[in-house]
């Protein structure tokens, strides 16, 4: 890696599109675990999370000379995986038959004893629960740490519109998750 | 939305509050406690989040494998050579064509025109004392200007008709 690990994000994307590849490999190594979690929350219920992030980096390295250097990489990136998401949402709507059990689904969580995994299991159920904007919403803020700009940049919605999905978003899942506190 | 209650705006105290460690932390801050107890809407998201932060923060994803991310330096090479032309970027070849097409067709238009023209001449001549005639042709060959120049004027339109909408990154079509 070298020298390539100090430069920015846009400056490494600038040579990756020029065809270094050396530069595409510290920009892929870099953002990987962040966006892998990013699909992995979108939909937990699928088993190809692997292959999304694959197909993620394909279209954003495919395309790095649609890319505006003087904007953020991370969030044009997150707007191909965002891209990506809805329209696997869109596709799983009409073709079920997709869909991994809770037990599947659990195993898609980081170790942990079983405690936290129950925890992580309840948190997972109340994000799947929440509407797709919302979701979305807490997933970039969140989890993920996107400033508000960005996170309406990534979901072409205005920042208020963000702020209000937050809230309406985190109202739901405490609605969702309190009456269970009380349970040993 | 509230803003600059308590000398603090809500977006920052929302940033503060999402960042924190714990929630709790946030309130060391005198402009954040005080904007605290000035905004009902931050004050709910503080006090929500602080409820299930300890829930939230135990779902934690696994990372991709090292053989997950060679996978995708592996395909990258194959991304970067084929570059697709982008969406929303004009097709220089289609406008080149469409503009060919005029041009090629412009001799025809015109020849079209004229035998109408002549021929509107002769029966208008036949049927009608010689200047109401010559008047009628000269309509109709105004007429006719105006609806080759419209014609001619809608051929960029014709081109973007037959071009993908801008927009976003194409999802469903393979890179």
């Amino acid at each position: 890696m070298g020298p390539y690990t100090d430069q920015s994000d846009e400056t490494l994307a600038v040579r990756a599109a020029r065809g270094d590849q050396e530069a595409a490999s510290v920009l892929v190594r870099r953002h990987s675990p962040r966006l892998h979690g990013f699909l992995q929350r979108y939909h937990p219920d699928r088993d190809d999370c692997d292959d999304l992030l694959q197909d993620t980096w394909i279209r954003a390295l495919g395309n790095l000379d649609r890319f505006d250097p003087k904007k953020r990489f991370t969030t044009w990136l997150f707007q191909i995986a965002l891209n990506l998401c809805r329209d696997l949402t869109r596709r799983d709507r009409v073709r079920s038959g997709y869909r991994k059990d809770v037990q599947e689904m659990q195993k898609g969580l980081a170790g942990g004893s079983a405690e936290e995994k129950v925890d992580a299991m309840k948190a997972m159920q109340a994000i799947e629960a929440l509407p797709i904007q919302q979701k979305e919403v807490l997933l970039l803020r969140y989890y993920h740490g996107f400033p508000e700009a960005e996170a309406s940049e990534i979901l072409g919605c205005p920042r208020g519109t963000v702020k209000s999905r937050l809230h309406q978003a985190v109202m739901a899942v405490r609605r969702k998750l309190e009456p269970r506190e009380g349970e040993p | 939305m509230t803003t600059g209650q308590g000398k603090l705006d809500c977006t920052v105290c929302e940033e503060r509050i999402l960042s924190a460690e714990d929630p709790r932390d946030v309130l060391r801050d005198p402009s954040v406690s005080d904007h605290l107890a000035a905004c009902t809407e931050c004050k709910e998201l503080f006090d929500s989040l602080g409820a299930i932060k300890p829930v939230l923060d135990r779902y934690r994803v696994r990372e991709p494998t090292e053989d997950v991310i060679e996978a995708v330096l592996r395909r990258a090479p194959q991304a970067h050579c084929a570059k697709p032309i982008p969406e929303n970027t004009p097709s220089h070849a289609g406008v080149f064509r469409v503009v060919l097409a005029g041009l090629v067709s412009l001799p025809l238009v015109i020849l079209i025109n004229a035998l109408m023209g002549w021929a509107f001449y002769e029966v208008a001549i036949s049927l009608l004392p010689r200047t109401i005639a010559l008047y009628c042709v000269g309509l109709f060959v105004v007429w006719a200007s105006m609806a080759v120049s419209l014609g001619y004027a809608s051929l960029p339109l014709l081109d973007a008709m037959v071009r993908k909408p801008a927009g976003r990154l194409p999802v469903t079509a393979d890179p």
